[in-house]
């Protein structure tokens, strides 16, 4: 019971931040609020579990402070006078319900995309259930990493960083942050018990709010019928769920660099500052270096890729200003980030220093050559189609063709985000000291589908607005 | 120019409902593969919940952890002759069903070593390294897995 509590606090915590965040932000709506407030919730809730852990204090005393936090939110929304003007949660009422349903009736198309999506959804929560009834401890990297190290968070409290120290990098990736297994393990810790099933929940919860937010955030910006076909791209990719069900982390970071670059686009939508966005874009971004290794590479990538707004008039009077705001949002997360990489993990096997090796294989050509071919080969059989989904894209552009001008610098700075990821990565493989093909072999397409959502809503984005 | 941008938009729905039907068609081929799962899923349900190869894997060891009350180091034994895959795999999973004992392979010397002997279940003294060397058997536990201390 009181672990149930856990999550509905996490959860509650999200949504309250998330509506704190979007106050300035009009028509946003229910749908995108939920898919991106529970991932944040998980996140926050897991940073706060480690921190307190960490400076020794006990479990039920951590639910009673993120309990406080949540009603201290409440609070300051309710007694914001600007919450009242500004910002209304969306409403359930019967005349707006009547004009969806008349407006789903008057578009074929439309009620079309929503019976393909709702089929699609059932689909894969059928398809999520039966692979975690099969393989309910996940598979091999989320029983040897992410569910191991919260064992010995969970039944350690005391001793678990001694423990993870001296674990061997090697063996059990020990050195990959703590968002997941932070989560995890203080659900365990509260249930007294290590349940399958509260890895399987985070994991849905990130699979599933990936997916939801991708088609609101989309709807937002485009319309509805795009929205549900971005979605569906997520639904319809197989790789994608069994990621999903495997309970690997490549999902959870995937939907921070995706909530990053979805915040960022609403922040610099209609060129004035908001503050609240670009705090909540530095909290994204942190919680994706809290969520996997990668995503300290994310935040480098983040600050070149602001470089490129410097271009534009407009922003590049505000950019400091945002900036300064973006890592007030990101420095907590990212200060516990570094304190575990320097005080508690074990070396990072790929990056651990490798003298002039790493020189020597920059210097290689065939290892390019190997990586690129490799590359290629994953954009040929992607996400395991039945038929290459590469030409859907080529479609859209063909549909609807192709214009950036409405959220321009945004689009920019993002692109070139996405982009330097998917060179951050070809990198990684040229220098890691692991022998080249098992590192690929085991990597590539995880990395790849990491980026894939933020892929998917860029490329919707920079799809022309046109009637369907 | 109107009839223009008319057929132009027919042109895009159209296309629009055949990126959706091939979606579809990509989701009923994910449906065929799971048919018979949601064609009985409480039968599946019931069949395989508690029945993976993991799980019972587990079993193994719920009287192994019940021996260390705090967290202990231990070094690894594992089967001669095994294969590389099957040798990380048995030694994850090891490691997995103990935490948060620590499972070293590293040459790190430990009080305790944990034999996990899936095929062989039993050491040979005569031929045994450490039983030779001044260690001794502390528990077998007859599946394979053997604690032992100096």
């Amino acid at each position: 019971m009181i672990a149930v509590f856990s999550i509905l606090i996490a959860l509650l915590l999200g949504f309250l931040s998330c509506l704190l965040f979007f106050k300035e932000t009009k028509n946003i709506n229910f749908r995108f609020l939920f898919n991106l407030a529970f991932p944040i919730g998980v996140g926050l809730s897991s940073a706060t579990f480690i921190f307190l852990n960490l400076i020794g204090i006990n479990s039920i005393v951590i639910l009673l402070f993120e309990t406080g936090l949540a009603i201290f939110l409440i609070l300051k929304i309710k007694n914001s006078p600007k919450s009242v003007h500004q910002f209304e949660l969306p409403k359930f009422n019967n005349l707006k319900g009547i004009r969806s349903l008349s407006d789903l009736l008057q578009s074929p198309l439309l009620l079309l995309a929503v019976v393909v999506y709702l089929y699609s959804w059932v689909l894969d929560v059928g398809v999520y259930y039966f692979d975690t009834i099969e393989s309910p401890h996940g598979l091999w990297d989320a029983w040897s990493c992410w569910n191991l190290n919260a064992k010995f968070i969970s039944s350690a409290p005391r001793y678990w960083p001694h423990l993870i120290h001296q674990m061997n990098s090697t063996d059990f990736a020990p050195d990959h942050p703590l968002l997941q297994k932070g989560f995890i393990a203080q659900c365990w810790v509260l249930l007294q018990n290590q349940s399958i099933w509260i890895p399987v929940l985070s994991s849905f919860i990130f699979t599933f709010c990936t997916i939801g937010l991708l088609s609101s955030a989309v709807g937002y910006f485009k319309n509805k019928t795009e929205g549900l076909i971005a979605g569906l791209i997520m639904l319809c990719t197989p790789f994608f769920m069994i990621m999903g069900d495997s309970q690997y982390a490549d999902n959870t970071v995937g939907f921070f660099y995706l909530a990053t670059i979805v915040i960022l686009t609403f922040a610099r939508s209609e060129g004035t500052l908001k503050p609240r966005l670009m705090v909540a874009a530095g909290i994204t971004t942190g919680l994706a270096a809290w969520s996997k290794s990668e995503g300290l590479m994310f935040i480098a990538c983040i600050f070149a890729s602001q470089l490129v707004l410097v271009l534009f008039k407009n922003n590049r009077k505000q950019l400091l200003t945002e900036l300064k705001y973006f890592l007030f949002g990101m420095i907590p997360i990212l200060l516990l980030v570094v304190y575990f990489k320097v005080v508690i993990a074990p070396p990072n096997r790929i990056l651990a220093p490798q003298g002039t090796a790493t020189l020597v294989k920059l210097m290689d050509y065939s290892r390019y050559v190997i990586v690129f071919n490799w590359f290629w080969e994953q954009f040929r059989i992607f996400g395991k189609w039945v038929f290459n989904p590469w030409w859907l894209f080529l479609a859209g552009i063909v549909l609807k063709g192709i214009s950036i001008k409405e959220n321009k610098p945004s689009f920019i700075s993002n692109f070139i985000l996405v982009f330097l990821m998917l060179t951050g990565f070809f990198f990684i493989q040229i220098i890691a000291p692991l022998d080249l093909y098992y590192y690929l072999s085991t990597s590539v397409h995880r990395l790849l589908f990491q980026l894939f959502p933020s892929f998917i809503f860029l490329y919707f984005i920079a799809l022309r607005k046109n009637k369907i | 120019m109107v009839y223009i941008s008319y057929i132009l938009l027919y042109l895009r729905r159209a296309l629009c409902v055949v990126i959706l039907c091939a979606m579809a068609w990509q989701q009923w081929n994910t449906f065929l593969r799971y048919q018979e799962r949601f064609a009985s899923p409480i039968q599946y349900t019931k069949q395989n919940y508690d029945n993976d190869s993991g799980t019972r894997y587990g079993t193994r060891f719920t009287e192994v952890k019940k021996m260390f009350t705090s967290p202990t180091r231990m070094n690894y034994v594992a089967e001669v002759g095994e294969t590389y895959v099957l040798s990380e795999g048995h030694f994850a999973l090891t490691q997995y069903y103990l935490a948060p004992n620590l499972i070293l392979r590293n040459n790190v010397p430990c009080d305790t070593i944990i034999c996990n002997l899936y095929n062989t279940l039993h050491l040979d003294p005569s031929l045994d390294v450490h039983l030779q060397n001044g260690w001794h058997i502390v528990k077998d536990f007859n599946n394979g897995i053997i604690i032992l201390a100096k």
